[in-house]
């Protein structure tokens, strides 16, 4: 049983190839985690997943999610999956939140959007879940705006939002790459934590070695645009097989 | 790709403008200023592209040299208020405070007080001419370079290569010349188109009301004015000058508009 | 070759009401330490902490509230700048930022010899100092944004070296690449450093990083100096508690590996 399957996957701009033939599987509740340096295509991956893919850029191959295709998708169809079934959590947590809006509310609007929780159940549903996210005096900083927290702050309400509708997939794109490194402790824990409380599957983004060892059970290493190792993340970063991944270890020793 | 053919719509629009001024020097139709009493009036003819007004002068001809008239006051209304404006932002922004803030109250006075009175003042004193609704011009559009050259400085000043330069012992000259200048005169040349579409319709008004251009020398603004009173019996005679305006007024916004998606230095950093 | 007393450096806010005194920020709260000649000083600390505050105090790019610098042996903290011209040849920065740290309308060759002014020798200078970063040689022909962000720290490094300085200020050097390209900059930073006898003050947010290059690192937080030492023993037997919280943060690859073997 797999949640989501990509299958030869190319991303162009223009007749210049930048993700070239990606495949991978996702099960139900897996933490896959994707490495690679910038510009090695694991960002483009992912938006290609959400259908977030920037103007100018075509792709090919196959994303499926729960059987159905993405790739292709109207715009329509994919705005349904979008914060519900698949949710996404971005590095710059200030340019994902809405500046003029209480926090609170924003995570709210989440729920309302997708109608799985009325006004007022939202309402309550909002501030648990900012506590869930352990998140001081929720009630007060639901009523916060988001220059008005710290950008760990922040980052936990952007988890928050992102877990409200339970997804079946969480992406996370270099979500503590901004953060200080005792802040990126906790919602690292936070993000395992809230994956294996809702049950959702992780898509783990970043450069990070010893990041991804924490989070995932099994990683992708893209260099180039391809993926060029695959495998339980105990089994590619202790005995690497690609000479790649094996620069990567050595430069994160 | 819209943004590339708004651009070219600029350019060709302004070129055509600037183009008829030059061919203006040295051929026209007929003498713009020659007066035929046998020839009042006429329609559009062969010989007469855009007709003649009420003295019998050759509309075509009049337009041709009213382009000049119309670049003129531009060229140095915007001149006046970039040499004077930018210097100003600059300061503003790389002084000290208390200076940066009284240039800013200063220039918040001028904007709020009306061109049109100080061209009426200046023509009231030294006689309403071409030069006079320039210099008015000028003056009114000294504070939109002034902001838009200090918000430009403090963007360039908060940068990690200018504390280099600073670390490196450059003095705030080298500072203001080398990094500021280059960096903000994207911003200055948008600016600068923007504001010359102004100009232009500015001495179109101010000839309109007879505070600009004297007569008999042709302005776009001065035909718009002589048409008015037989609006009703021959509309061609505004139409004429007026769509010139309109176009050479489109031009220079389209013109500002596509310069400004090319020089925006946010656009530029992600190139 | 730096002494730092009781530096103290505070912030005015912007007013938030009328009445009432402007806030106030305390960035730096009394810090003092001194640096040897060719010594490699790291400063640890998270955003907040005052390392950003404290370079540019010793780059004499701002004033301390009050406290004193000094540089072999001359007090920098109260010259105006027309008498800092000893130290602006003296004390280089390369900082964060590899975008924004080199302005994008500037050929690589005039950003380099900025530093230098109207020296005669100037195109030598910089091919020397491009070959030395391991730059190709034509590389001064060209703008910024046409290299990558590795190559970019590169060319801020050869500004940095073209005065020939004695101290070298890296405030995040390494923080905005890449692991692979990372490792690079910093061995040839610690290349840099050995080569030219260089004084290093290195700042990073990342205690594995100032390990690899620094003999000494000092841990800052809330504007205080809460532990100095060579960096080994500070790494390996950390006294604060606040030191020990940042070395527990940090993920750590050996020992997460650990963990999954136990699973």
């Amino acid at each position: 049983m797999t949640l989501l399957s990509v299958e030869g996957l190319g991303i162009a701009a223009g007749v210049l190839p930048l993700v070239e033939d990606v495949s991978f599987t996702i099960s139900p509740g897996e933490r896959v985690g994707l490495i690679g340096a910038s510009g090695s295509g694991k960002s483009l991956t992912a938006s290609a997943v959400m259908g977030l893919l920037p103007e100018g850029l075509t792709s090919v191959g196959s994303v499926r999610f729960a059987d159905r295709e993405l790739l292709g998708a109207s715009e329509r169809e994919l705005s349904r999956l979008r914060g519900k079934d698949i949710a996404m959590v971005f590095q710059e947590p200030m340019s994902a939140l809405n500046p003029s809006m209480r926090v609170g509310r924003q995570v709210a609007e989440a729920m309302l959007l997708h109608g799985t929780r009325d006004r007022r159940g939202a309402n309550a549903a909002a501030v648990e879940l900012l506590e869930r996210v352990r998140l001081p005096e929720p009630e007060r900083i639901a009523r916060a705006y988001p220059h008005q927290l710290s950008g760990g702050q922040r980052q936990r309400v952007v988890l928050a939002i992102a877990l409200a509708n339970d997804p079946a997939l969480l992406i996370c794109d270099e979500p503590t790459t901004a953060l200080d490194v005792t802040v990126q402790a906790r919602v690292l824990e936070l993000i395992n934590e809230g994956v294996r409380d809702h049950g959702s599957a992780l898509l783990f983004i970043t450069h990070d070695l010893a990041v991804v060892a924490t989070v995932c059970e099994r990683v992708l290493v893209m260099n180039e645009g391809r993926i060029v190792e695959s495998g339980s993340t105990r089994d590619v970063l202790s005995a690497p097989k690609h000479e790649y991944t094996a620069r990567l270890l050595e430069a994160s020793a | 790709m819209t943004r590339n053919l708004s651009l070219l719509a600029g350019v060709v629009l302004v070129g055509l403008v600037v183009g008829t001024a030059l061919v203006s020097f040295v051929w026209t139709p007929h003498d713009p200023l020659l007066v035929d009493a046998s020839v009042r009036l006429l329609g559009p003819t062969g010989d007469f592209v855009f007709g003649t007004d009420k003295l019998g002068r050759d509309v075509a001809s009049q337009l041709m040299v009213g382009a000049r008239t119309t670049l003129y006051v531009g060229v140095v209304a915007v001149g006046i208020a970039a040499l004077v404006g930018t210097p100003l932002g600059i300061l503003a922004g790389m002084g000290a405070r208390w200076l940066g803030e009284l240039i800013m109250r200063v220039n918040d006075l001028v904007l709020a007080f009306p061109a049109l009175l100080l061209a009426i003042m200046l023509g009231a004193v030294y006689g309403a001419s071409t030069l006079t609704a320039m210099i008015a011009i000028g003056v009114a559009t000294v504070p939109s370079f002034a902001r838009i050259a200090r918000a430009g400085t403090l963007q360039v000043m908060s940068t990690e290569y200018v504390l280099a330069a600073r670390a490196g012992g450059r003095s705030r000259w080298w500072i203001a010349l080398r990094h500021v200048l280059p960096n903000i005169s994207g911003l200055v040349l948008v600016q600068s188109s923007v504001s010359f579409a102004i100009a232009v319709l500015a001495e179109a008004a101010l000839s309109f009301l007879g505070f600009g251009t004297a007569p008999p020398t042709p302005s776009w603004g001065r035909m718009l004015q002589e048409s008015q009173e037989l609006l009703a019996v021959d509309p061609r005679l505004a139409l004429v000058p007026g769509a010139a305006i309109a176009l050479a007024v489109l031009g220079f916004n389209l013109l500002g508009d596509g310069l400004r998606d090319r020089f925006d230095p946010r656009l530029e950093v992600r190139r | 070759m730096i002494s730092v007393t009781d530096l103290e450096r505070t912030y005015r806010r912007p007013r938030t009401s009328l009445t009432g005194p402007r806030p106030e920020v305390h960035a730096l709260r009394g810090v003092s330490f001194d640096i040897e000649k060719g010594q490699r000083f790291g400063i640890v600390g998270e955003s907040g902490s005052g390392k950003s505050t404290l370079v540019r105090l010793l780059a004499a790019l701002d004033r301390p509230t009050s406290g004193s610098i000094s540089l072999q042996g001359r007090r920098i903290d109260n010259l105006p700048e027309r008498r800092l011209g000893f130290l602006r040849s003296q004390v280089q920065i390369v900082f964060q930022d590899p975008m924004g740290s080199l302005d994008p309308r500037m050929r690589v060759r005039d950003i380099i010899s900025e530093p230098l002014g109207r020296q005669p020798g100037r195109r030598e200078r910089v091919r020397e100092l491009l070959d030395a970063v391991g730059l190709p040689a034509d590389s001064g022909e060209r703008y910024p944004h046409q290299f990558s962000g590795g190559q970019r720290q590169r060319i801020s490094l050869a500004r940095a070296l073209a005065p020939r300085p004695s101290i070298l200020l890296a405030d995040e050097a390494v923080s905005a690449l890449d692991v692979l390209v990372r490792k690079q900059i910093l061995d040839l930073i610690a290349e840099l450093v050995e080569r030219y006898e260089l004084t290093l003050v290195f700042v990073s947010h990342d205690l594995g990083v100032v390990r690899r290059v620094c003999d000494t690192v000092a841990v800052m937080r809330a504007g205080e100096i809460v532990e100095l030492g060579a960096v080994d023993e500070v790494y390996d037997d950390p006294r604060h508690p606040y030191t020990r919280e940042l070395i527990a943060a940090a993920p750590n690859l050996a020992a997460a590996l650990a963990g999954l073997e136990e699973e």
